[in-house]
């Protein structure tokens, strides 16, 4: 999510560079989003069919929200010990 | 979901539950922070390379025509010099345009890939300065003050508008410092103009990348 978060609002990130950057397999990372989708914290858009095929990703506004949430809570507790 | 390989079934990673809060902000920071350098399509290292480089090619231009009584204009080889290095700066920022957008798509790559409108711009003031020696300006004016100065009033006006339309002070300010640039190139002459330009050009790539190091760290 931080990854797709240093995009500009709106834009989305193919499911193949995604994986390069964040250096998971391709499982984990199915594994991630399909619980980040249920979120609806990100979306998946798939173009074109079998090997061609392409899925874009994007970070909803909620879940730039719950990003943005989750670091001032982690400020808060760092703050706190 | 399924990836570009039809894989469906992997193993999930361990949650972080016994993630401790510095470390999980430090994390977070560190994957933001690489992110952002990915995507960064005006990288430091490429905007101090081109100070570097145009402070060179526009020192070469100044240094070919600083002792011509009457100016004549820079010679062809410190043209060579100049073309080249822009048209080598504009491949190299290109490539490095395309490595961080590569798999992104939405708004902001199609108001990049506007920007390109920018090269209509540059051939018209080529246009216009094909317009000045058919006018029988001198040549002090037609492959000097013009050619120098020309391009920061383009500039400057492009930031100056950018920075209306967005509501932002940064790149207002930047346009009023390039248009103060090109009016002080004109100011100095043909000959100086060159060094002028040079030295500005410089500095201000300079300044931006030594800016986006100090936002980085922020």
């Amino acid at each position: 999510m931080a990854t797709l978060a240093s995009l500009p609002e709106g834009d989305s990130l193919s499911f193949t560079r995604l994986q390069e950057m964040i250096e998971l397999s391709a499982g984990n990372l199915i594994t991630h989003l399909r619980r980040l989708e249920d979120a609806e914290y990100l979306e998946t858009e798939k173009s074109g069919n079998g090997a061609a095929s392409r899925t874009q990703v994007i970070l909803t506004a909620q879940g730039r929200e719950a990003l943005d949430n989750y670091a001032a809570s982690l400020r808060n507790l760092i703050e706190g010990l | 979901m399924e990836d570009e390989n039809g894989s469906t079934k992997a193993p999930l990673i361990e949650d972080d539950a016994g993630l401790d809060p510095r470390a999980a902000a430090e994390l977070l920071a560190s994957t933001k922070h690489r992110a952002q350098r990915q995507f960064d399509v005006w990288p430091p290292y490429l905007l101090f390379i081109g100070s570097a480089l145009f402070l060179f090619c526009y020192g070469a231009v100044w240094w070919s025509v600083r002792h011509q009584h009457p100016y004549v204009g820079p010679t062809g080889g410190a043209l060579a010099i100049l073309y080249g290095s822009v048209v080598a700066w504009i491949v190299v920022v290109v490539a490095v345009i395309s490595r961080a957008n590569y798999g992104v798509r939405g708004a902001s790559k199609r108001r990049r890939a506007f920007r390109s409108g920018y090269l209509i711009v540059i051939v018209g003031y080529s246009a216009y300065q094909g317009a000045l020696y058919h006018a029988h300006a001198s040549h002090a004016i037609v492959y000097g003050i013009f050619p120098a100065s020309i391009v920061w009033l383009f500039a400057g006006t492009a930031f100056v508008t950018i920075g209306a339309i967005r509501e932002e002070l940064p790149p207002v300010l930047l346009g009023g410092a390039l248009i103060a640039l090109g009016v002080a190139s004109a100011f100095t002459g043909p000959v100086i103009g060159w060094l002028v330009s040079g030295i500005g050009l410089a500095l201000v790539l300079a300044g931006f990348g030594a800016t986006r190091i100090v936002m980085r760290r922020a």
